[in-house]
């Protein structure tokens, strides 16, 4: 099956990359944020402290995500 | 867990984690184990099979000769040319089909009868060649950015400074953490599920046929059925498994040589 061969870099241009990327992402956004801040909440004991990380993670994944891939940079 | 719980109480055994520890010589981290002798194994099947296969090429192709053409044109122009760009793609294809074989082939084996054990479902084994991968990826990206250019450029250009530092935290773990690890979670969590799912299918349906009433006897067709369905199901998900894992590879290849991240 011979196609012409991506034009673009493939981090961008491939829709097979940027779903698999996303994964990546959003999974570094939970572990990143969401372990530290569990870490804290026992060490602290405040329990709260570990839904926060994990809402900051995956807003500052989702925000990666939009930025990288939601958007047309020329 | 109840369910598995009230069958163990009857004499039914599920299968589970240690279904796969099988040590052929000594015991614990030094043993040989079955899936070590199968790598071995399918890796003298591979080199003599290619070898086989490769001495007497002809022009007018018989059934092995198409059959690896078609497997070694499907990682050559559909994933590694496709991906890597036409200007350095070849360099890449021994590795990428070397791979794609290996893991093949070892997955194959979870439902070869006689054999049925896919190497994969010990994390070793997809952590070793991921481990190949992500050196890969990492040397021809710091080879040609340089190590400072590499970690800079996975930073896109044009983001508010605040979240610099933040984005970059993420960027770090996503590359050097979460791809690899999900690479080799990926083929190690399909290849132990589905042979789970078969196992339990198998002996479940054996239970209830040799110590069940005459109801149950009756339906342990449902699970041998099932197991029938699920092997087929298996063979697709062990292609798609080698295919996946290659295709990855070559997209994080193809990330590390492009100009932008």
């Amino acid at each position: 099956m011979p196609s012409p061969p991506p034009t673009t870099p493939p981090e961008r241009g491939l829709p097979e990359s940027a779903a698999w990327n996303i994964t990546a992402t959003m999974m570094s956004g939970l572990l990143g944020f969401g372990v530290p801040a569990y870490l804290l909440a026992r060490w602290t004991g405040w329990e709260w402290v570990t839904g926060v990380g994990l809402v900051l993670g995956m807003a500052l994944a989702l925000t990666i995500v939009w930025f990288r891939y939601g958007t047309y940079r020329p | 867990m109840s369910m598995a719980i009230a069958a163990e109480g009857e004499g039914f055994r599920p299968p589970g984690l240690a279904d796969f520890w099988q040590p052929y010589v000594g015991d614990g981290a030094f043993a040989i184990t079955r899936p070590m002798t199968l790598m071995v194994f399918s890796t003298v099947l591979i080199v003599v099979g290619m070898l086989v296969v490769t001495k007497k090429l002809s022009v007018v192709p018989g059934k092995t000769q198409m059959a690896t053409e078609g497997v070694y044109d499907v990682v050559r122009n559909s994933i590694a040319r496709d991906l890597i760009g036409s200007r350095d793609f070849l360099r890449f294809v021994p590795l990428l089909f070397a791979m794609f074989m290996l893991i093949l082939v070892n997955n194959l084996f979870g439902v070869i009868p006689f054999i049925q054990y896919p190497t994969m479902s010990r994390i070793g084994f997809p952590l070793a060649i991921t481990l190949v991968v992500y050196v890969v990826y990492l040397f021809i990206g710091m080879r040609r950015k340089g190590v400072w250019g590499y970690i800079k450029g996975l930073i896109p250009p044009g983001l508010p400074s605040w979240i610099i530092p933040l984005f970059f935290f993420l960027e770090i773990l996503t590359f050097f953490f979460t791809r690899p690890v999900t690479l080799a979670l990926r083929l190690f969590g399909n290849m132990f599920a589905g042979h789970l799912l078969l196992l339990l299918m198998t002996l479940g349906g054996e239970y209830m046929l040799l110590h069940g009433g005459p109801v149950l006897k009756v339906m342990s067709i449902g699970p041998f059925a099932m197991n029938f369905v699920l092997t087929i199901f298996e063979l697709l998900v062990e292609f798609l498994q080698a295919y996946i894992f290659t295709l990855l590879a070559a997209l994080y290849i193809a990330g590390s040589l492009a100009d932008d991240h």
